[in-house]
């Protein structure tokens, strides 16, 4: 039987009604599936509800459902990447493979061109659908590394311990996948701008 | 001077941490007089927006769903925790 100081912190009722709305909206604008999102939400609270003795009430209680969200998030990209969780991030120690993008002086091969605007340029749906579309593209064990550094805002250590890897493995990946992400966008943005009305 | 394949690993890893301050000069010093990497630099950090503020959906958690929500969570909180 859950003492009384516990029952009146789990209230899941309360939790759908002052934070439903916020954790949806998260869900929804990171995996832009509706059901997805309503089964995200859903996990979340069920498992908060299973661990809420770890809820010490130093964080805010909807930074607590969030940071349990967010790993449900990063579950939902793995099997969308079909990353298991044993292997694709260890077997990575030779990821400083960037050579392709720079000539033997060290110079860019497709060198970053001006592409206007850095504040319009990110509101701009063509340019979005790119970097969606080049986000894909990537491999796979980059992509997640990606989305849980700037997507999910993680930091470095909790990226570390999710993921299983070094901080300077995480490093040089997300390095990898900015080279990819700009080589990529550079390739594709001046067709689809043409494209766009 | 550095070269731009340094230049470049230099701007990722300062949206990780602060660089030492001899590694920021000599960025500093190699965006002067490259406009690529100043350009990567500009990209880098619209790929940071772009990521962070995915396209608000108008959907909204419905009455609906809530109440789904909830008797899933009902039942599972009126399972006992019955772990083998």
């Amino acid at each position: 039987m859950p003492n009384a100081e516990e029952t009146k912190t789990i209230n899941p009722e309360k939790w759908i009604d002052s934070h439903g709305k916020i954790l949806f909206r998260y869900a929804m604008a990171h995996l832009q599936n509706e059901a997805l999102a309503e089964d995200c939400v859903q996990d979340t609270l069920v498992a908060a509800l299973e661990h809420s003795h770890s809820f010490n009430g130093e964080s805010s209680e909807l930074t607590w459902l969030t940071g349990i969200l967010k790993h449900k998030i990063i579950d939902i990209y793995r099997k969308r990447h079909r990353i298991t969780y044993e292997n694709e991030f260890c077997t990575d120690e030779n990821a400083d493979n960037t050579d392709n993008f720079f000539d033997q002086s060290g110079h860019w091969v497709n060198a970053p061109a001006d592409w206007g605007d850095p504040l319009k340029l990110a509101e701009k749906k063509a340019f979005r659908q790119v970097f969606e579309t080049c986000l894909k593209k990537m491999p796979a064990s980059l992509a997640l590394l990606f989305s849980c550094r700037e997507s999910l805002e993680m930091n470095t250590e909790e990226i570390c311990n999710t993921l299983g890897i070094t901080t300077v493995n995480s490093r040089i990946m997300l390095y990898r996948a900015r080279l990819h992400l700009q080589g990529c966008i550079q390739t594709n943005w001046g067709l689809s701008s043409e494209i766009q009305t | 001077m550095i070269n731009c394949h340094s230049a470049s690993r230099l701007i990722s890893k300062s949206r990780e941490y602060p660089l030492p301050l001899l590694k920021r000069f000599s960025l500093f010093i190699h965006l002067k007089a490259c406009d690529a990497c100043h350009n990567f630099l500009r990209h880098v950090e619209i790929f940071s927006r772009v990521a962070k503020n995915p396209e608000d959906s108008n959907q909204d958690i419905d009455e609906a769903m809530k109440m789904r929500i909830l008797n899933h969570l009902r039942h599972h909180q009126n399972t006992p925790p019955n772990h083998l």
